[in-house]
């Protein structure tokens, strides 16, 4: 009996609560001390510590910390359900984080930027408000201020805090010195003369607004800020962080390092709480593999020790698909392609740990809302980013296209797809979500159905169900309900090519005393 | 009935610490009164299980899986304590801290001024201990150290570099001076075969090498020329004072396996003033850690002995190795091939055994071993290079020595060879670190260097 149980697993029991959907994680706070990012340490930590430790590690990855019963996040300081939760129009989505706007000219240059890859400028409008001016690189011209807009906005769509970036152009006259900087003219030349040249006498830029708050710093990717209290799910459990492993691989954001977030604390001192960011997108697409000239970017890890050992065995004759990669022709896509691209295999290039443990159900939620993204949302979104040629824009509309359409067969048929739809007529109504998105590619699927009790004996007989439809509905038997005492879970496995490939999803329902079945949780 | 007692006993302290709890409030909630209705209740859920769950649920293996975590309870923590403490040493040492302090304190005068000390610590030897004296600024740099083990192994060294632009191509002037002293070194014999060759007067010893003692004073210029990204141009100058003795290390000394009366150098002070043309053609990517290509160097050096030397030779050679990729660009196959010959222009004055050519390509061996000269030297090799990760890069490599008193007697018959692996890293083309495993004539030998020391065999430097 032992034997048995520990070979099944024990399955979860979810209680009579309504699902939670604010986490209401914006409690005052004094203010944190804030946090200094340093790479060296940051490699050693993630490069090096982690995987060692990691390798004598075989704990189970814990389910996802910020889910509620739906399997859904819930509103957070972290996330704002966006794509997939309501309708996001193109313009809202252009509008994206937009409450100042861009800069008004005329604009003064307060310091000159010395962290990050590329030189730029902080600078300050005729309002008073402050941006940060970033640059593409001078061999890549438009990459990475296309980029940034795109991305921005994608990942506003996704439900993450971005800042307000914009593409902004200017000619170099019109860029003068805020009086009282340490900063020059001359300086502000010789950053000039290290970035893409001016076309038509007007550089491209991207702006981004400095948040408003206490800046904190970047945020952890493992455990939790300890002098935040509404900070109480680990950050590597925390589901709109492992997302980022179906949002980085579709948009091939590879830089996700620690620094491009930001922990900011929003009020009055004492008043206020932490709300968490991502930055810097830049440096996705084919950004950051241009302008460090590696074609692996999104394909391999910086450092791996296992990838160096299998690299020694095989003696280099094993050719990686990415190794036969080719710049494209337009400086402003660099090597962002779909064709090589495999969402099951792609790599940040600084490893991440809540990518790492990122569990199927973690990048099937991601996956639902990548799916609301549109074409209409791409055309806009690429439109605004004026790509510098037109036969580049149409390349990268295609080419996310391909890019989404991989990320999601591959994300959403990793679980059994399935979304509850409610019960009628003594039938449980369900969506398959793979076929709504992707249509009927996987046609006409098989369902495999089995009802258990709390105790996870099996109650009622197996149905099978034939469907070409995205829904469907699976009888409920009464018996089931009788038998069920209260409690029972409805287990449904798609059966792809005849093969029980992804786990069966779980819907959890209790019965009152009228009989009435109630979905309490469910499980993906 | 006893344990029926305890129990209720426990039960009874659990309520009534509840009870406690609950009509006492604490510090916590007398605060949460002051905000609203709605942060009283996020407070609740915040603080409840989010995903509503009275039971989670297990894997089928968790109970295995919680054994083996239990199990490497202590080699992980032994593993992290290890790597916790290699970290802090990372961090202390890392620019923000104490280098960025330490620089303040060896670096002055906008950092363009500065000195640093060097420790070397070897296994089997005492520890050299240096100290380095610096000026740079765009166009120039000035060094002056020095390093010192005992009496008999120390070295001082002054150099200046000045470099600038000639319509847009680079020059570069290099002056130096070195006085150094080593007592480690250590002499085969001429030719192929030493201990048949007739050129050697061995004495009835148990040993087949002698250990030498040899002090240098070295005045050297150096104009280099880039034409081209491809193509560098130089002209060496140098005078060069050359003392050799036995060695003071124990084993036997050079006088004790030869009979010195017959090989030229020893216990003789040499005077030279050399001087050399040299050229290196390289098509590879500067950019790339392997890259493809060719390259070709070659050099053609008069020394003139002087101050009651007589000696009088040429220096000649060449270095030619192709790049040749296979499977793809990065993956290259690489023969090489290293000449050096020396041509003595006086038959009635023989030139030092030192002087004749040294093979400190060849990875078999330490260099400061002679282990194989002649008047001609030819290091034919063969490696493959691969990559392995980011600027990180795997090597297979067979390297030879054929030596010869002249061409027609050269013969591949008692060729010292060695096969090897390296691991090495790069920062563009060049290796700033390694570590090389090779065996063969001369056994194992293991290499592990980083930085500058894997750029210190110079050419020029026949030491």
């Amino acid at each position: 009996m032992t034997l048995t149980l520990s070979s099944c697993g024990r399955s979860i029991i979810f209680t009579d609560a309504k699902p939670v959907l604010d986490l209401h994680d914006d409690q005052p706070i004094d203010l944190p001390e804030s946090s200094d990012f340093n790479l060296r340490d940051y490699g050693f930590e993630v490069l090096v510590q982690r995987p060692a430790i990691n390798a004598l590690d075989v704990s189970p990855v814990k389910e996802a910390g910020d889910v509620n019963s739906m399997d859904n996040v819930p509103t957070s300081s972290w996330y704002e359900p966006r794509l997939g939760y309501k309708r996001i129009s193109p313009e809202e989505l252009l509008r994206g984080p937009e409450e100042v706007g861009p800069p008004v000219a005329p604009l003064t240059v307060a310091k000159a930027k010395t962290g990050g890859g590329n030189p730029g400028f902080i600078i300050e409008d005729s309002r008073g408000e402050l941006y940060l001016m970033k640059f593409d690189p001078p061999e890549f011209p438009a990459i990475e201020t296309t980029t940034a807009l795109i991305v921005n906005r994608l990942f506003w769509g996704f439900g993450y805090n971005v800042p307000e970036d914009y593409l902004y152009f200017f000619a170099p006259e019109e860029l003068t010195v805020k009086k009282g900087s340490a900063i020059t003219r001359e300086d502000v030349d010789l950053v000039l003369s290290k970035v893409a040249p001016p076309i038509d006498g007007q550089y491209r830029t991207t702006v981004s607004y400095f948040i408003k708050g206490n800046i904190l710093g970047p945020l952890s990717q493992v455990g939790v800020r300890k002098d935040d209290k509404n900070d109480r799910v680990n950050h590597e459990n925390r589901r709109v962080l492992r997302a980022l492993k179906v949002f980085g691989a579709f948009t091939n954001h590879s830089d996700m390092r620690i620094d491009n977030s930001l922990d900011v604390y929003v009020g009055d001192e004492g008043k206020g709480y932490v709300k968490h960011y991502l930055l810097d997108f830049g440096e996705a697409f084919g950004g950051h593999g241009a302008e460090h000239d590696r074609m692996w970017d999104g394909f391999e890890h910086l450092y791996s020790v296992k990838k160096i050992f299998r690299n020694i065995a095989t003696l280099g004759l094993v050719i990686e698909d990415w190794e036969n990669l080719k710049y494209t022709k337009w400086k402003s896509v660099g090597a962002f392609e779909s064709e090589a691209y495999d969402p099951a295999t792609w790599k940040e290039t600084w490893p991440y740990e809540p990518i790492r443990i990122s569990r199927r159900a973690d990048d099937y939620w991601a996956a639902k809302i990548l799916g609301a993204l549109t074409r209409e949302h791409l055309e806009v979104l690429i439109k605004e980013a004026r790509y510098p040629e037109e036969a580049a824009a149409d390349y990268m509309l295609k080419t996310i296209l391909e890019r989404q359409k991989k990320t999601l067969r591959y994300f959403l048929y990793n679980v059994t797809p399935l979304e509850y739809r409610g019960i009628r007529s003594g039938s449980i109504q369900f969506e398959d979500i793979g076929k709504t998105i992707l249509g009927n590619e996987n046609s006409p699927a098989e369902y495999q159905t089995h009802f258990y009790d709390s105790n996870s004996n099996q109650i009622g007989n197996q149905i099978n169900v034939i469907s070409d439809k995205s829904f469907f509905s699976i009888p409920l038997d009464r018996e089931v309900i009788i038998n069920s005492k209260g409690y029972f879970r409805v287990e449904v496995q798609l059966i792809l090519n005849g093969r029980k490939n992804p786990p069966p999803a779980q819907f959890h329902f209790i019965t009152g005393a009228d009989n009435k079945p109630k979905l309490v949780g469910v499980v993906h | 009935m006893t344990n029926y007692l305890r129990q209720i006993r426990i039960r009874k302290t659990i309520i009534l610490t509840a009870l406690f709890f609950a009509i006492i409030p604490s510090e916590n909630s007398s605060a949460q009164d002051t905000t609203s209705a709605d942060s009283k209740e996020s407070v609740i859920l915040i603080s409840q299980n989010v995903r509503g769950v009275e039971r989670e649920r297990r894997s089928a293996d968790y109970t295995l899986r919680k054994a083996i975590v239990k199990g490497l309870y202590l080699p992980r923590e032994v593993v992290r304590g290890i790597l916790l403490s290699t970290g802090k040493s990372v961090i202390i040492i890392s620019e923000d801290n104490f280098i960025a302090r330490a620089e303040d304190f060896f670096f002055v005068f906008d950092k363009k001024v500065g000195w640093y000390p060097s420790v070397l610590l070897s296994s089997g030897f005492s520890p050299y201990y240096g100290l380095n004296l610096f000026y740079r600024d765009d166009s120039k740099s000035v060094l002056l150290g020095g390093r010192y083990r005992n009496r008999f192994k120390s070295e001082l060294h002054a150099k200046v570099n000045y470099n600038g632009l000639i319509n847009d191509k680079v020059w570069q002037i290099s002056l130096l001076s070195l006085s150094d002293r080593f007592n480690d070194q250590i002499f085969f014999g001429f030719g192929a075969n030493p201990v048949t060759d007739s050129r050697n007067n061995f004495k009835v010893t148990s040993e087949e090498f002698g250990r030498y003692f040899q002090e240098r004073i070295k005045f050297q210029a150096v104009l280099g020329f880039r034409p081209s990204e491809k193509l560098e141009l130089f002209y060496t100058s140098f005078y060069q004072k050359r003392k050799i003795g036995n060695s003071g290390i124990g084993g036997l000394t050079i006088e004790d396996v030869f009979d010195v009366a017959l090989l030229p150098g020893v216990g003789f002070e040499g005077k030279q003033i050399y001087n050399e043309t040299a050229f290196k053609y390289d098509t590879r990517e500067f950019k790339k850690s392997i890259s493809s290509g060719k390259m070709l160097s070659g050099y053609l050096g008069y020394s003139q002995g002087v101050d009651g030397d007589k000696s009088k030779f040429i220096r000649m050679g060449f270095d030619v190795a192709a790049f040749i990729p296979v499977i793809k660009d990065n993956r290259i196959i690489v023969p090489r091939l290293i000449v050096d010959k020396i041509e003595n222009l006086d038959d009635e004055v023989p030139i030092s055994f030192t002087e004749y050519p040294r093979q400190r390509a060849f990875r078999g061996v330490s260099t400061r071993k002679l282990i194989a000269t002649d008047n001609i030297s030819f290091i034919p090799s063969l490696q493959y290079e691969w990559p392995l990760a980011y600027q990180v890069s795997g090597q297979l490599f067979t390297d030879f020595i054929i030596v010869s008193e002249d061409l027609s007697s050269l013969t591949f018959d008692n060729a010292r060879w060695a096969i090897g692996f390296g691991l090495v890293t790069h920062q563009g083309r060049s290796e700033f670190g390694k570590i090389e495993f090779a065996y063969g004539s001369e056994g194992v030998k293991f290499l592990l260097g980083f930085g500058s020391p894997l750029h210190k065999n110079e050419r020029t430097d026949w030491k």
